[in-house]
Parts: C-alpha cells; structure tokens; sequence
C-alpha cells in the first residue's frame, strides 16, 4: 500500500507490506509530481523485488540522476538487502 | 498482507517442521501458471518447502515472472524499459495474457526432491535468451528501470542458478542443512 505526503516541496511516499511489481501502476501515477525532493519511506517494508528497483530509478529519472533529491528512509532487513547488493545506497540518498 | 501469512504450513507449525517433514516423503510435485498472480501462489507454495522462505519466495517469483514476462509473453528487455517508462506494462501484459499468440502458453514447474536436496525446474514456452550473458552481466552500471531480476537471484537468492539451452528452462538446487 503506498500513502503520499505533499508538504514544502517534499513528497513523501510511505510504502506498507510488499513493494513489488504489484505497485507499478500506482507508484507511475506519483511520476507525475515534480516537488525538489523525494523521500520513499521504507520503515513499514518488509520485502522488495526487482521491480521496486526499477520504481526507484525511475524515481531518480525524474530528478535527472541528482542522488541528493530521492531519499531512503527507515532502511531494514530484506529491502536494506537487496538494495546495498544493487549498490542503491550509492546512488540514492540513504538516511 | 506480509508474505508469511500466505505460507500456512509457516505460521501453523514455525519454521523447521513445514520443510524437513514434508521433504523427507515428497518426490515431486508439478504446478503450472498463466498469469503473474499465479506465479505468487506457485513461489509462495514452493517457498514453504525451503530453508530460507523469505529469500526463496523472491527468488522464484523473480524466475517465475522473468518467464512469463519475457518467455511467454515475449517482451524484450528494451521494450521492457520503454513500457515501464511509458507506464504501459501492466496494461501491455494484460493484453497479451489473451492475445492468440500467448493465451495458450503456461510456464511449467517441476519440483524433485531427494531430501535434502530440493531441485526446481522452471520452463516457459519461449524461444530461451542469451543466459550466459545475463548471469555474467554486471549491472553496476545499468541505468534502466529494468534488468536486475537474475542478479538478485544469483547473488541473494540461489547462488547455483543455472539455465538449460536455449534459455527457456532455469533450475535451481536447494539443500537442506542436516
């Protein structure tokens, strides 16, 4: 499940449960904001597969590669995982 | 719903009963999906049977999707990146699970077991890739919203992934610790 936050050029997307291929639609309605600064809140995700990735970078497209505008917040377990074996915390801002 | 709950077999009985009960009287098992839904019912039955459900279950709906995806469904890789970027592969997918040229393909899984090894054969009715490449690919420097789905595989889920000619059937071997 994805919530949004839209507050002082910041958009905050807190994902619950699964961040899978199941939430591309919804995650590619969001695409269409174009605040400063992303925040993707992962405290409340407990598994990414390889399409959440791809949401990221598309993420990341949006803001022309800028690492410091997409920041990744609440980091954990599985997702942490996946992601450092992807090298994102080198391409994103990891908090 | 978080993953485990899909699993019965792991929330009735914890961990270590649901796969080495089982195992030691199972030979096969044969399951078949059309869709991308089904493949999460497939992954999460076979993921019960395994070591390490969680890294399994991602593993094998990585394989399973990457089957019907780019093997049933045909969608390259390149078109792969320009749907996610035009936000039309859902709509895509969903229009080839009935279209003439696909509807009738399934992905076929076959799960051995001579406890404790556990071996799964995934097979879809495409024309194989060039799999060599992809598991020795490199995806540091990848920029497309696509592409990562055999390396976190290989490197976080099954280290022996392994193909069969032309690329249509993966295998993967899990063994249980004694």
């Amino acid at each position: 499940m994805i919530q949004v936050a839209d507050l002082n050029d910041t958009v905050t997307i807190q994902i619950s449960g699964r961040f899978d291929f199941r939430l591309i639609k919804d995650f590619q309605q969001l695409l269409s904001k174009s605040p400063r600064t992303w925040v993707v809140d992962f405290t409340g995700v407990d598994y990414v597969d390889s399409s959440a990735l791809g949401m990221l970078l598309l993420l990341r497209e949006r803001v022309h590669g800028d690492a410091q505008r997409v920041l990744l917040r609440g980091l954990h377990g599985q997702p942490r995982d996946v992601l450092v074996m992807a090298k994102f915390d080198r391409m994103f801002k990891v908090e | 719903m978080a993953y485990t709950q899909r699993i019965p077999s792991l929330t009735a009985h914890g961990r270590r009963a649901p796969g080495a009960a089982v195992l030691r009287v199972l030979r096969r098992i044969e399951l078949e999906c059309q869709t991308r839904a089904q493949a999460e019912d497939v992954a999460d039955e076979i993921a019960a049977l395994l070591p390490d459900p969680i890294k399994s279950r991602l593993g094998l709906v990585e394989l399973l999707l990457n089957a019907i995806e780019h093997g049933n469904l045909e969608i390259g890789r390149e078109l792969k990146s320009r749907l996610l970027r035009e936000h039309r592969l859902d709509d895509e997918i969903l229009a080839r699970y009935e279209a003439e040229d696909y509807r009738a393909r399934r992905v076929r899984i076959v799960v051995s077991v001579a406890y404790p090894l556990v071996e799964i054969e995934i097979r879809d009715e495409g024309s194989g890739f060039d799999w060599r490449a992809a598991l020795a690919r490199n995806d540091d420097s990848n920029d497309a919203p696509n592409g990562r789905g055999i390396a976190i595989v290989s490197r976080t889920c099954f280290p022996g992934l392994e193909y069969r000619d032309p690329g249509n059937v993966a295998i993967v071997r899990v063994a249980w610790p004694r």
